[in-house]
């Protein structure tokens, strides 16, 4: 088992690796051959591996320490889902077989589509929540990519970006999801992990709730998130059928499977989620009425099974979520393959075929929904959403039918053998599906380890339409369009048979919704990112080159000043002019000190000295000159000081 | 043995300055020997840090003490442990990839050994940051980074503001380093010594000194780390740079800034002294992870287009050291090793296109994608590693800050987080598609680039993918780094 698991992962990843570095270097059919072996015998592997289903083996390694181990387990569920999308695309890759566009994009897209299913089967296979995500986020990458490798005009550039961001949008809730259910509960193993978020309460299970119906609804391509499948558009068969259709919608149904008791178990979320799921389904199916062309049609019709599935998630339906995978991977495939097709009888069965049996999932979606017991306001919803799939369906095959009856000539081309071979084989496979519906789904439930809410069998089927209030008030509204179109006069030169008619009514109809996607939300979109850039141009402008750099300029500035400022007050009229300061200041002290000292003091001192000597002098003098009494007092005088200083001095 | 290893790990770079200069004469003759001994210095040096790793593996840390300025306690310590070997082998890596690469992109003159001396000077003190022992030798190293890379601005950076560009990062950067200077000096009086020993001995400060401590540390290393609002000095420093100074400057000084919280506030003080930091930590890092992804979206130069990417990716790491869990932290020592990378290999990307096209402006280039495939192919790898995809290996440091976000109370902020990586995709993809894809102008002609500058670049991209697929030795590291800071308590 661990031997088939390695080769039915390595080898395509081999393959792809090759072919994407050394493909463009080898011709395209050799290009060709290496994808088409390696789906092949990836195919192989699976057909071997199911057979062994549920055997306790697998492949464990250890990749980021602390996360715990990381395996590959042979688990039911995840290795049937892995089969189907791998047939699937061994099926597609067929069917394109004689689509040589050119060696490069052809071995670069075989390329991308043989990495990308080495990573989905990781994704389906893997038992840890870590390597799941790695696994998805690579798949995404392939699926971004392939704009990249296959165009070669200036849309390319725009469309991997926008493709890898809106997945990216899904897988950055669904990291968040996973972060948080492992901080609770302590496992990133998947299984131990969800079975113990299951008893969770509060505002962690509803951020673990949300990240993963976030997730889900981005990868399985519910609408609004289904821009990103309706860039596939613009690409090769291959890519459209299998890496958009396919791969990306079946590893979101494949979340959804594991984890919708967890959606369940979160009140809120579960009622937004059905009400979302409901909403979405309606306009998405309305969008495919109003059909632009046969394959903007289809990818709305797959839309709405986007939301549908989403529904069943809310309710908790894991069982038919698990077998919405395998029913929706053969319509898918089926309604890309078919369309690319000449008008033939086949082909137009093959078409309604299809259309018809997409409608019939939706119906078989509604059954299950109200048998679980959603809320019936939502349900109602999706029942409009029903009916609106039934019209697409009508519409589809009446087209397809018209097609062949205003064939005159031969198609001008022979029609692809391989295209043929495998639409034919998906056709069939429906067909004995649909024949052998009760055993089936009996396996199915089996191998998943679920049961379903109601068995479909065609009575219970019918019983349910007859009494959906929805459907049939939807239905008559398509009648009423259908009637509009026919009496609405033909374009000049147009012979116009019933069924286009009817597409025309329908489309009539649908324009309204059609211009809300174009005109409103692409241009919420498309403002939404200009807006962002425009802010961030503002932000750069006026913050970082404006306040910002203006604040830290002023702030520099202001530093600037202050420091010139003090620089001026301080160093050079305080600091530097302090000495000269202190300097005139001594100065005048001194002056003064030597004028009131020196000049007026000591110096003054023998002069006053000398002056009063004088004065004393000539007071003496005039005291002791003149009359005798006068002479005789002054010797007396005289005689008492010098006997005073004698005496003092003794 | 040990002990001549760790001195040869900063030794080598220091004889190669010593050499460069002295024999600047003789080697203007032969300019191009001067990035072969600087190669051969910086070869030695990682050479020798990778020597050491068996002994760290064994519990012998390699260490040197001798005493320097015996009056004032303070000695010249080298010491290597499991926190410092991740960013010392980080630096050691950088600047080997810087230097080969400068082969190619430096334009050789007669200055040329004084440039190399530089950048060696530079590498020095990034390593001897990485394993000082004391805080006296940890400042100085931490002011021989700027010193060094401040003089290469001025003297070989690109364009006339070069000279207002080094000052501006001069005044911006120093004046953290002064804030971390005045924490140092707060430990130092409290611990009485400057060896990291008696720090780690523990040291008791007043509840408010411990508080101005913490802060005065966040918010020095928060201005290496170019953190939003600290950041405005790394846009201008990283364009004007020249390309290897830029790497360095990117892929190597940045971290110092994280490897400083570690070793100081996260790793010296109580959990519950660090706790209150925390959440401003967590807001800061998600503003700016969120500030510098739509910087980026909205620059029109190649050159800081990556710059504000790297203000963004601190963002990431300030958000996991703010988790305060063993989880975020250690995602954020991985994202500084796995950063550094996926850094390097874009500004050496970034380069090849500046030096083929000689155009910055990311309007002016276009379809370059069958001109360069090789340089294509290594940008869509660094594109697609620094917008977090696995297996490249900055997914793993992004899931583990991611993770340790959600083990914080705040879910909200967590979620935040994460959300803001969606920037990181729109700026890294949007940067790629610009230049790759789409018809190249006929105006655009697209030159020869030098292999020395190719092969690093191709080096670095494998790397990029080699270390997001086999993270075990990495993460060991990590683990073993956590294990010394707080005991391995978290």
């Amino acid at each position: 088992m661990r031997v088939l698991l390695l080769a039915w992962i390595a080898l395509p990843a081999l393959a792809g690796v090759f072919l994407l570095t050394l493909g463009n270097r080898r011709s395209p059919r050799r290009a060709r051959w290496v994808g088409l072996s390696a789906f092949a015998i990836a195919s192989v592997c699976a057909a071997l591996a199911v057979g062994r289903a549920g055997e306790p083996t697998g492949i464990a390694f250890e990749w980021l320490p602390g996360a715990g181990r990381m395996a590959l387990e042979a688990g039911a569920s995840g290795l049937y889902a892995a089969a189907f999308t791998t047939w699937a695309g061994f099926l597609v890759l067929l069917g394109t077989w004689s689509d040589l566009e050119g060696s490069s994009p052809l071995s670069r897209s075989m390329g991308l589509a043989a990495v990308a299913l080495a990573a989905a089967c990781v994704a389906f296979l893997s038992a840890h929540f870590v390597l799941r995500y790695a696994a998805l986020e690579v798949a995404a990458l392939c699926v971004a990519c392939a704009p990249l490798a296959e165009r070669t005009d200036a849309q390319r550039a725009t469309l991997s970006p926008f493709v890898y961001l809106i997945l990216r949008f899904g897988d950055a809730w669904l990291l968040a999801a996973i972060a948080i259910l492992a901080a609770a509960t302590g496992s990133l193993a998947i299984d131990p992990a969800l079975e113990a978020g299951q008893a969770l309460q509060g505002p962690a299970l509803g951020w673990i709730a949300l990240g993963l119906a976030l997730a889900v609804w981005v990868k399985i391509g519910g609408w609004p998130f289904h821009v990103w499948v309706r860039a596939g558009s613009a690409l090769s068969l291959r890519s459209r059928a299998w890496l958009y259709a396919t791969v990306m919608p079946n590893l979101g149904l494949y979340l959804l499977y594991r984890t919708a008791p967890l959606l369940a178990a979160a009140e809120t979320v579960r009622v937004a989620a059905a009400w979302v799921g409901a909403g979405g389904a309606v306009v998405a199916a309305y969008l495919a009425v109003a059909r632009i062309d046969e394959d903007q049609g289809t990818v709305h019709a797959l839309a709405a099974h986007g939301g549908l599935a989403l529904l069943l998630g809310a309710g908790g339906l894991k069982g038919e979520v698990w077998i919405g995978i395998s029913a929706l991977t053969v319509l898918r495939t089926l309604l890309h393959l078919v369309a690319g097709l000449p008008a033939r009888r086949v082909r137009a069965f093959l078409l309604a075929a299809g259309a018809l049996a997409t409608a019939g999932w939706g119906v078989c979606v509604a059954f299950w929904a109200g048998a679980a017991g959603l809320p019936a306001a939502p349900r109602a919803l999706a029942e409009v959403g029903v009916a609106l799939l039934i019209a697409w369906a009508v519409a589809v095959s009446a087209r397809a039918v018209a097609a062949v009856r205003a064939r005159t000539e031969p198609a001008p081309h022979a029609a692809p053998w391989a295209q043929c071979a495998a639409a034919g084989a998906l056709g069939a496979t429906l067909l004995a599906g649909i024949a052998f519906l009760a055993p089936l789904l009996e396996r199915l439930a089996r191998a998943s380890g679920t049961g379903l809410a109601a068995d479909p069998a065609a009575l219970a089927l019918l019983s349910y339409l007859a009494a959906a209030p929805a459907i049939w008030l939807a239905l008559p509204l398509a009648l009423i369009a259908w009637r509009l179109g026919w009496r609405l006069p033909a374009p000049p030169g147009a012979d116009l048979g019933d069924g286009q008619r009817l597409d025309r009514g329908l489309a009539r109809l649908g324009q309204a919704p059609r211009a809300i996607e174009v005109g409103v939300l692409e241009r919420v979109v498309t403002s939404v990112s200009q807006g962002a850039v425009r802010i961030a141009e503002w932000q750069r402008r006026w913050i970082e080159q404006g306040i910002l750099e203006s604040g830290v300029a002023y702030v520099i500035r202001a530093t600037l000043g202050a420091a010139g400022w003090a620089w001026h007050t301080v160093e050079r009229d305080g600091i530097e002019r302090l000495p000269s300061r202190v300097a005139q200041s001594a100065l005048t002290v001194a002056g003064w000190a030597w004028r009131a000292v020196e000049r007026e003091g000591i110096e003054a001192l023998p002069r006053r000295v000398a002056q009063s000597a004088f004065a004393v002098a000539r007071v003496l003098q005039r005291r002791h000159t003149g009359m005798l009494r006068r002479n005789l007092l002054w010797v007396v005088g005289a005689l008492v000081v010098v006997g005073v200083v004698v005496y003092l001095a003794w | 043995m040990e002990t001549t290893w760790l001195l040869t790990v900063l030794g080598m770079p220091l004889l190669a300055v010593l050499v460069l200069v002295a024999l600047r004469g003789r080697l203007a003759s032969r300019p191009r020997a001067a990035g072969w001994i600087a190669g051969g210095a910086a070869a030695l040096s990682l050479l020798s840090t990778l020597t050491l790793i068996p002994s760290l593996r064994a519990g012998v840390d390699p260490s040197v003490h001798m005493r320097w300025i015996p009056a004032a306690g303070i000695q010249f310590g080298l010491h290597l442990d499991a926190l410092s070997l991740p960013f010392l082998i980080t630096e050691a890596t950088v600047t080997l990839v810087a230097i080969l690469y400068s082969w190619g992109y430096h334009h050789v003159d007669d200055r040329t050994p004084y440039y190399y001396a530089l950048l060696m000077l530079f590498a020095t003190g990034m390593a001897g940051t990485t394993i000082a022992d004391d805080m006296f030798l940890f400042y100085i190293f931490w002011e021989l980074m700027l010193v060094a890379s401040c003089v290469l601005i001025a003297l070989w950076g690109e364009g006339e503001r070069r000279g207002a560009v080094a000052l501006k990062y001069f005044i911006f950067t120093h004046l953290g380093s002064l804030l971390v200077l005045v924490a140092l000096i707060l430990l130092y009086d409290a611990a009485g010594s400057d060896g990291f020993a008696a720090l780690r001995d523990g040291i008791s400060l007043a509840p408010s000194l411990t508080r101005a401590a913490i802060a005065l540390f966040m918010i020095g290393f928060c201005v290496k780390m170019a953190v939003f609002p600290l950041h405005l000095w790394l846009p201008d420093a990283h364009t004007v740079a020249p390309m290897s100074v830029t790497i360095m400057l990117a892929a190597a000084m940045l971290s110092m800034g994280t490897y400083g919280i570690l070793r100081f506030p996260i790793g010296i003080f109580a959990a519950a002294d660090v706790a209150p930091f925390g959440l401003p930590m967590m807001i800061l890092g998600v503003i700016s992870e969120f500030y510098g992804a739509l910087m980026a979206l909205a620059e029109r130069d190649v050159k800081r287009i990556i710059a504000y990417s790297s203000v963004s990716q601190m963002g990431y790491i300030l958000y996991g050291l703010g988790t305060l869990t063993r989880q975020g932290v250690s995602g954020a020592m991985l994202h500084v090793i796995y950063h550094a990378i996926v850094k390097a290999l874009l500004f050496m990307c970034t380069g090849l296109i500046i030096r083929a096209t000689g155009r910055r402006t990311i309007s002016d280039l276009r379809g370059l994608g069958k001109a360069m495939p090789l340089a294509a192919i290594a940008t869509g790898v660094g594109a697609l590693a620094i917008a977090g995809t696995p297996p490249l290996g900055v997914f793993d440091s992004e899931w583990m800050i991611f993770a340790g976000g959600f083990q914080t109370p705040y879910l909200g902020l967590a979620v935040l987080s994460v959300l803001g990586s969606l920037l990181t995709v729109a700026y890294a993809l949007w940067f790629w598609v610009r230049i790759f894809a789409g018809q190249q102008p006929e105006d655009l002609e697209v030159g020869v680039i030098p292999r020395a500058m190719s092969v690093p670049s191709v080096a670095l991209a494998i790397l990029s993918l080699v270390a997001g697929v086999l993270p075990g030795p990495i993460f060991g590291w990590a683990e073993r780094a956590l294990d010394l800071v707080r005991g391995g308590a978290w």
